[in-house]
């Protein structure tokens, strides 16, 4: 996504998205444009505190990577720890998407036949379609290219 | 208890909160982090509005505005919003300044 304005020193939550949590939270009151633009500069204050606790954590516990385990204790930390269970009911829900979406690509890798047997079934269909035995070589990149010889024609095929 | 959960329909951008917890230089890579931060996000929102309501309807005013800010002083929880509730205090006081000739409660 490109953003239109601005370096990162603009860099906030977008302000449909606070003007819709506030709809949420609050609906029937009236909220003044100076009260937004307080809320959406909250948010990233917000940000800002747990992320850099969240770091020292990472930090101390000798990692290089913020896990969400880190950001956990930092909401711990900082006095956030009512919000703890609804945040790790939201990390139970990510990690089991993840696995399911893991599961998923692995098992279209099983689907992966060894390439001497694809080609030795690829010679059998062709066998049966009629076409002429012909040379084959394979590429480096896991193709394999047929030439054929039929009759004044030749025509390649490209796997 | 149903295992019903409440969802909030606002989906916060979790590129643009990466790219915000990343401002921070200290701050290097992120794992999975970003939607533990986006709920937590959601939650510190609707409670800080909450409160924040409550003072407006205490002032009895109808309009949430940046008046009403008292809970970030009154909740040790929201001292670390301090400092930007500052910053609208002195633009807010120079409106008022503006606008009218005695003086505004500071």
């Amino acid at each position: 996504m490109a953003s239109s304005s601005g370096n990162d020193d603009d860099l906030t939550i977008p302000r449909a998205a606070i003007n819709k949590m506030i709809k949420e939270t609050l609906p029937n009151v009236r909220v003044a444009n100076d009260a937004r633009e307080l809320v959406v500069n909250c948010c990233t204050e917000f940000i800002h505190l747990i992320s850099s606790e969240a770091n020292e954590i990472c930090n101390k516990s000798d990692k290089k990577t913020i896990s969400p385990e880190h950001v956990i204790n930092a909401l711990e930390s900082l006095g956030f720890a009512s919000y703890i269970t609804e945040v790790k009911d939201v990390l139970q829900e990510c990690k089991s998407v993840a696995l399911k979406r893991r599961k998923a690509s692995s098992r279209l890798e099983n689907l992966g036949i060894p390439e001497e047997e694809l080609l030795r079934q690829q010679q059998e269909l062709f066998a049966k379609v009629g076409f002429p035995e012909g040379q084959r070589c394979m590429t480096g990149c896991g193709g394999s290219e047929y030439t054929m010889a039929d009759g004044d024609e030749e025509s390649s095929i490209y796997v | 208890m149903p295992g019903q959960k409440k969802k909030y329909s606002v989906r916060f951008p979790p590129g643009r909160i990466k790219k915000i917890m990343q401002r921070d230089t200290e701050v290097g890579r992120i794992a999975m982090a970003v939607p533990v931060i986006i709920r937590a996000l959601e939650m510190f929102l609707k409670s800080f509005l909450t409160k924040t309501c409550l003072i407006t309807e205490a002032k009895r005013s109808n309009t949430v505005s940046v008046a009403h800010k008292q809970c970030i002083e009154s909740e040790k929880l929201f001292h670390f919003l301090k400092d930007l509730a500052e910053g609208t205090t002195s633009t807010a006081t120079q409106k008022d300044n503006r606008s009218l000739s005695s003086s505004s409660a500071y």
